[in-house]
């Protein structure tokens, strides 16, 4: 039999279907005509359904844009649309057929279902999250493998106590406690089930006034956000990360069955990774623990190929990156002197997104009377080991083994000061990988006076002035027309992208007087504080999440081919990333207005 | 204004209306002496060929085998060795067609067969029907009437700016014309909700 519905699922990302959901697609899609100059799909409206170019051309354009509408992409036959829409429930673009048009209409409901039900379709979509090539070709490694066929009933599961909406608060918190469970499901015939925390408990208590005997059910979460017990572990993950919760409630059919909490999930999940945790732990010698930093990216690129939120990525890598750097200390500070020093990590790794190993920037905070020509026989021997565990040394030297990134509190402060007397480009770049530094071992008290002298001294307008400017300073790489520029050397996505964003929340946290040190948690924080939309914070974490994503997928295939570089090759990237991208640099143009006006720049 | 009902199939089929697209392939070319061999339709409504609920039967035929149909049909004795019986087909696509019009392309030679099949078995076929090819014709005639236009399906396809999907096959061809509906002006009414 012929086939009618002429969608290529061999092409992304139908192809990440299997043949059944592929067949499903396909029997359930319209074919629709819209005259030329039709509007498909306004921006901001729910869309019904998803499509796909029959025949025909469609604008997609932005009617928000400064100066009238802006038109940002090209589609053509082949090409999926709506798909963000749907999936998020708004549309960020209108579309409009450029000439009469033919589209594959696909429901709203069958994609949707189609995302949450095939993992790797789903992940496609997830924040922009694109499934490799390798992928596709369906050569995985054999962690890969099993971490997509490990099912949520491999996992320990916790078991699930209820009790009806008239039980107290007070009835609650004691069986929570003999159970020794953090939730359980509130039972209400008419409202359905729901779920409480112990948080949700403490919350109604200390900071909503409620009395122990209050009846629990007006604190019921609902609906209830459930996995199937045979669903892929990796997709209660998903779930989890998506719904930003920390427990799912476990079914099986129509019955549920128990929860599943993050930290067990990560327990069974990336059992390597607790592997090299345990490796570094028992290290007796830098050459161990370098052999077990050094198997960090096997733990990556699977985790990678599935599509794991890149923001669950970096707090993976941070954490095991710290414990690294930890061990490394102990091994080469010898005990008298531990408490007297504070290591900092600068720069990307300092906000925790260094994915793979680009450079190391790092500083050491002295105690007072202690002298820096004894320490540094020990900064340099820490610089050593740091590098045997595969962190490239800094080009700029910012490195502990340099005496101009040591010093007590005193002398830390003297430089700040001189740094923003004489704001040299050199200057502005210490201060900014300053802002981010994190203290990692050591003794942490140290640290703290001298980041508190940093924040107060960049507080200042001309400081942050300068800072923004220089967030501003490099254009974007897209052109008028929504072309992506980039030569054959490719596209500088640090330059014209990441760096803007990381640099502007940078700047804006200062200026808020916010301590956090990653960017999404910047994002996070300023929003909250006012200090920036709600949607343009959104955009730019998934922006961000977008171009580091795309650099961290060149560099892993480009692993072994010396120091991971900041370029992607446009015309080499699947239509779908191109999309992505043309979205995110779009946000970035947007984030630039925003701090020209903030700082009253140009 | 209302019709009597003996003259509603008379009443000309509305762009604005919902219809069924239809085509049949058969065994040959006589409806006297020729079989059934599919039927495949689908419904234009709100601008939409509603494929999702697409009919699309293949009859079981055991009947002699014309060899110049196969090559145009492509429905060799095995594949319509797994039809269902026409009557079950027929009674599946009554059931189907709602009583829109029914529109095809020179539906007239379709409906010759459907007819006999329909009679015999006291099932009916809403009265009304459209065919893209007269109607194609008009429209040129009317433009040009020195002209008279190809009347050929690609011809025609290919005119109104119509993609022809699986050619040869009742559901391609059922699609195909309903694009062809569509060019010509048929919208089946306001967007249906999706």
């Amino acid at each position: 039999m012929l086939d009618h519905v002429d969608i290529d699922t061999r092409q992304p990302p139908f192809d990440l279907l299997d043949a059944a959901a592929q067949e499903r697609l396909k029997q359930s899609v319209d074919l629709v005509y819209y005259a030329q100059g039709a509007e498909i799909l306004a921006a901001e409206t729910e869309a019904a359904q998803a499509f796909v170019i029959a025949k025909g051309h469609v604008e997609a354009y932005d009617p928000r844009g400064a100066g009238g509408e802006r038109a940002f992409a090209d589609l053509g036959p082949g090409d999926l649309f709506g798909s963000h829409a749907v999936l998020s429930g708004r549309a960020r673009h209108s579309y409009r057929a450029a000439e009469d048009t033919l589209c594959y209409t696909i429901p709203a409901a069958v994609f949707r279902d189609l995302a949450n039900t095939q993992v790797r379709f789903g992940a496609w979509f997830r924040e922009g999250m694109a499934v490799k090539r390798r992928h596709r070709s369906g050569e995985s490694t054999p962690e890969g493998g099993r971490l997509l066929m490990t099912r949520v009933a491999d996992a320990h599961l916790a078991p699930l106590e209820r009790l009806p909406a008239s039980a107290s608060i007070g009835q609650v918190t004691r069986r929570l406690r003999e159970a020794g469970v953090d939730c359980l499901l509130v039972e209400d015939a008419l409202a359905g089930p729901g779920i409480v925390t112990r948080t949700d408990l403490l919350e109604a208590l200390a900071l909503r006034g409620r009395h122990p005997d209050d009846a629990v059910g007006p604190l019921a979460k609902r609906p209830l956000i459930t996995v199937a017990r045979q669903a892929p572990l990796y997709q209660a993950l998903v779930t989890m990360t998506e719904r930003h919760i920390e427990r799912v409630v476990v079914r099986d059919g129509e019955e549920h069955v128990g929860t599943l909490g993050m930290a067990e999930l990560l327990s069974h999940y990336s059992a390597s990774s607790h592997l090299i945790v345990l490796e570094i732990g028992r290290a007796a010698s830098i050459g161990q623990v370098a052999a077990a930093a050094r198997r960090l990216p096997e733990l990556i690129d699977p985790l990678f190929q599935q599509g794991a939120k890149m923001r669950f990525l970096m707090e993976l890598v941070t954490a095991l990156n710290g414990r690294i750097l930890r061990r490394l200390y102990e091994l080469t500070v010898p005990e008298a002197m531990r408490d007297r020093l504070g290591l900092l990590v600068l720069g990307s790794e300092g906000r925790g997104e260094q994915l793979l190993r680009t450079d190391q920037d790092n500083a050491l905070v002295l105690a007072d009377g202690l002298d820096d020509a004894e320490v540094a026989p020990v900064a340099e021997a820490l610089s050593q080991a740091i590098e045997a565990c595969g962190w490239p040394p800094c080009p700029g030297g910012v490195m502990v083994r340099n005496t101009a990134w040591r010093g007590t509190a005193g002398t830390w402060r003297e430089r700040i000061v001189g740094w923003i007397a004489q704001p040299t480009p050199e200057a502005m770049l210490n201060l900014a990988i300053l802002v981010d530094a994190r203290p990692v071992a050591g003794n942490a008290a140290l640290v703290e006076p001298v980041l508190t002298a940093l924040r107060q001294s960049l507080g200042q307008d001309v400081a942050l002035r300068a800072m923004a400017d220089q967030a501003v300073r490099f254009h974007t790489p897209l052109s008028w027309f929504g072309r992506i520029k980039g030569g054959e050397a490719g596209t500088d996505l640090k330059k014209g992208a990441i760096f803007p964003m990381v640099h502007g929340l940078r700047t804006l946290a200062l200026q808020a007087g916010i301590a956090e040190r990653n960017s999404f948690a910047r994002a996070d924080a300023l929003v909250a504080a006012g200090a920036l939309s709600a949607e343009l914070g959104r955009d730019l974490q998934q922006a961000l999440a977008v171009c580091l994503r795309l650099r961290l997928g060149e560099q892993l295939k480009a692993k072994g081919e010396g120091v991971p570089d900041n370029r992607v090759h446009v015309d080499q990237l699947r239509r779908l990333d191109r999309e992505l991208l043309r979205d995110a640099l779009r946000v970035v143009n947007d984030f630039q207005d925003h701090l020209r006006h903030r700082f009253r720049l140009d | 204004m209302r019709w009597p009902a003996f003259l509603e199939r008379f009443r000309p089929v509305e762009y604005e209306e919902p219809v069924s697209v239809l085509d049949l392939e058969t065994s040959g070319l006589d409806p006297k002496s020729d079989r059934i061999l599919s039927i495949a339709a689908v419904r234009v409504e709100g601008g939409r060929i509603v494929l999702s609920e697409r009919f699309h039967r293949l009859v079981q035929d055991a009947g002699p085998v014309n060899r110049e149909a196969i090559r145009h049909h492509r429905l060799r004795p095995v594949d319509v060795r797994h039809g269902e019986p026409l009557g079950d087909v027929l009674e599946a696509f009554v059931a189907w067609h709602g009583g829109r019009p029914l529109v095809g392309y020179a539906v007239a030679f379709d409906l010759a067969f459907l007819r006999r099949e329909v009679r015999t078995r006291r099932l009916e076929l809403p009265p009304r029907r459209a065919d893209v090819r007269d109607r194609y014709r008009d429209r040129c005639l009317r433009a040009n009437p020195q002209h008279p236009p190809d009347l050929r399906f690609e011809a025609m396809a290919r005119a109104l700016g119509v993609p022809v999907v699986g050619r040869h096959d009742a559901l391609g061809d059922a699609v195909s014309t309903a694009l062809m509906w569509i060019g010509l002006g048929g919208r089946g009414g306001a967007p249906a909700k999706a």
